[in-house]
Parts: C-alpha cells; structure tokens; sequence
C-alpha cells in the first residue's frame, strides 16, 4: 500500500513537472532514499508511465502521453476544421484577428504557470505565437470561410489545439515550390527547410523552431493539413497519411 | 547605445510587430551614426518568437555588421529564436 503511494506520489510529481531531473525528484521526496527512488523509477518506466530521456549526467524523466484518443476538445475542433461549421465553434475559442489571438496567446503565460517549468512556459507560448501568426500570416484575405484562428487549452488534458480554415500548408508552400507533388512532401518542407510562402520575404523559421522545441522537451505535437499529418512523439518526427482531412490546419500540442 | 526590448512588448511574437518594432526604431532610436555600436538588451522580455526577432534584427544586422550586439540572456524562447535566426543566416 505504502509503495503505490510512493509510486504513484511519484508518477504525480513527473506529470506535474514533466521533463524533472532524478536530482530535483530526490529532493522533492527526502523521506526515501535515492535507491528507493530509482526502483519506482525504473518501474514506472517498465509499465510505460514514463519515459526517460538523455543520459547521466543530464537524464529526465517525462510523463507519457497518450496521444490517440480524442479529448471531447479535439472532437469539437476535427469537426470545426473539416465544416466550417461555426456550431462546432464559440466565441472563447475563436480569434477573428491577430490582436485577439496575441491578447489569449499572453493570457496563456499565466493559464500554463502553475503546469510546466519556467523555460517550458517561454518556449511553449513562442511556438503557439509561431504557430498562430502563421495562420494569420498566409490566409489573410484568403481564409475558406471563417477567418482568424481556433485555439482553446485544455488544462487538464494538458494540450492546447489550434486550427484555420485557411488555405493548408501545400497551397502555401506551391507558391514557392511549384514541384511539391502531395501534402506529406509540403509538411516536410515547411518543418526542415527555410523556405517560405511569402518569398521574396525572408520567411519560414516558424515551423523549424515548433519542431525544435517539442523534440527537445518532449512535447507531443500533431500537425494535419490536407491529407497529411506531422507527429512529433518521444523525439521522433514522422510524417503521416492521415485518414482525416483537414483542408486547412489543425495543432494539437500536448505538453 | 543600448535598445531595451522589454520597451516594445513582453510578448514579442508576430512578423507584423516586429516590423512596426524596427520601423519605429529605425525612426526615433537607432543611431544616425551606423558606425555608433547598438546592444540589444533581452532583459525583461517574456517571450521572443524568431519571426519577430526576424523582423526586427535581420534589417538592423544588415545595416550596422558586426556593431549590433545582442547582450546575453537566461531566458530559454530568446536563446532558442535566436539560434534559429543564426542558422538561417548561415544558409
């Protein structure tokens, strides 16, 4: 009994601090000894509860999430982002122009304080602003029928989800890219290279620095535009055919 | 001289606001001089996004060189958007 609560006191403080040192864990929990420590460790590591990331000196412990089934959230903005339809929408989710979206994308500092590390916080809300702005950035006076963007958080799922009705991520990158035969191809373009939508501008950092910032702290990320999807998990970039398809794009960032 | 950022926002995340950052600056605070040394003071600033710091330093490094200094910041959205600035640079 005594170890479950251990094990599971644990499993709490990873969650809540997703991406914790053994050191910072130690010290969080100075009635057991380190050796203790290390046992529940290793076996919520085995039961898949958690996953460890980088070697010692610098390991951290990172809680694992499950990135398959929808939340009632995500429900809500897959069918917003394939209709249009503004039932699936409300008026605290959607941010019709960039003011609003900067004005809950600040709002977001304080929402996400109490859930992630201080570093976390900067580096999430830098690439929810990229990710944002991108939306406004290359459909302004081009959207398919809502205009502006869809971003709500959901705290205690720990995801935060974005989506545009936009024109999607091959339309842009064509433009520049005219030979992009498929959405997978556009996706990975607009994740690896510089390259932007909007040349002779010098564009396009964005997406580059969304994926750097979920692969170093572990966040979870999927990303769909047109009948592809980005997934970020556990360090590893994939890009997927999606059975879902989403004419402009659709975030989900879980952290 | 030296440019606080914080002056222009916390939150310093859109192309947009970047630009109006720099034209601003380049208006009323930038040195006449080109050969006067600007730091870029990070201090105080929340969040800094590489669009936004695109916007701002990528025309003020084109025209001051080597007499733009970015003073060196803790905070991990600042290190992070410019090393990808730096890596675009290089290509």
């Amino acid at each position: 009994m005594i170890k479950n609560t251990t094990k599971s006191n644990i499993l709490t403080l990873i969650r809540a601090n997703s991406g914790i040192a053994p050191k910072e864990i130690i010290l969080k929990n100075y009635l057991l000894t380190p050796a203790i420590i290390f046992r529940h460790l290793k076996k919520l590591r085995e039961s898949g509860e958690i996953i460890k990331i980088g070697s010692a000196p610098k390991v951290k412990y990172f809680y694992k999430l499950n990135m398959e089934d929808k939340t009632k959230l995500e429900q809500q903005f897959f069918a917003w982002a394939q209709t249009g339809d503004p039932k699936f929408s409300n008026e605290d989710w959607l941010c019709s122009t960039r003011d609003v979206f900067q004005a809950r994308q600040e709002k977001l500092l304080t929402t996400l304080k109490p859930l992630v590390s201080e570093n976390l916080l900067y580096l999430l809300v830098g690439a929810i602003g990229e990710i944002g702005n991108n939306s406004f950035d290359h459909n302004l006076g081009n959207w398919r029928d809502t205009a502006g963007v869809l971003f709500a958080t959901d705290t205690d799922a720990r995801e935060i989800i974005l989506s545009d009705r936009g024109q999607g991520v091959l339309s842009t990158i064509k433009r520049v890219r005219p030979e992009t035969k498929d959405d997978s191809e556009a996706l990975h373009t607009a994740f690896t290279e510089i390259v932007s939508g909007r040349a002779p501008e010098q564009r396009g950092n964005g997406l580059k620095y969304t994926k750097k910032i979920a692969e170093e702290n572990n966040l979870h990320l999927k990303f769909y535009s047109g009948d592809a999807m980005v997934k970020i998990s556990e360090q590893n970039f994939t890009i997927e055919n999606s059975k879902i398809i989403i004419p402009g794009t659709l975030v989900i960032i879980k952290f | 001289m030296r440019i606080e950022l914080k002056k222009f926002g916390t939150v310093l995340t859109s192309r947009p606001a970047g630009k109006e950052a720099y034209l601003s600056a380049r208006a009323y605070i930038l040195p006449q001089d080109k050969n006067e040394p600007v730091e870029i003071d990070f201090s105080g600033v929340q969040v800094l996004s590489p669009s936004w710091a695109d916007e701002f330093l990528t025309p003020i490094k084109n025209e001051l060189g080597n007499n733009l200094i970015l003073l060196p910041s803790d905070n991990s959205s600042v290190k992070a958007s410019l090393e990808i600035l730096m890596e675009q640079h290089k290509t």
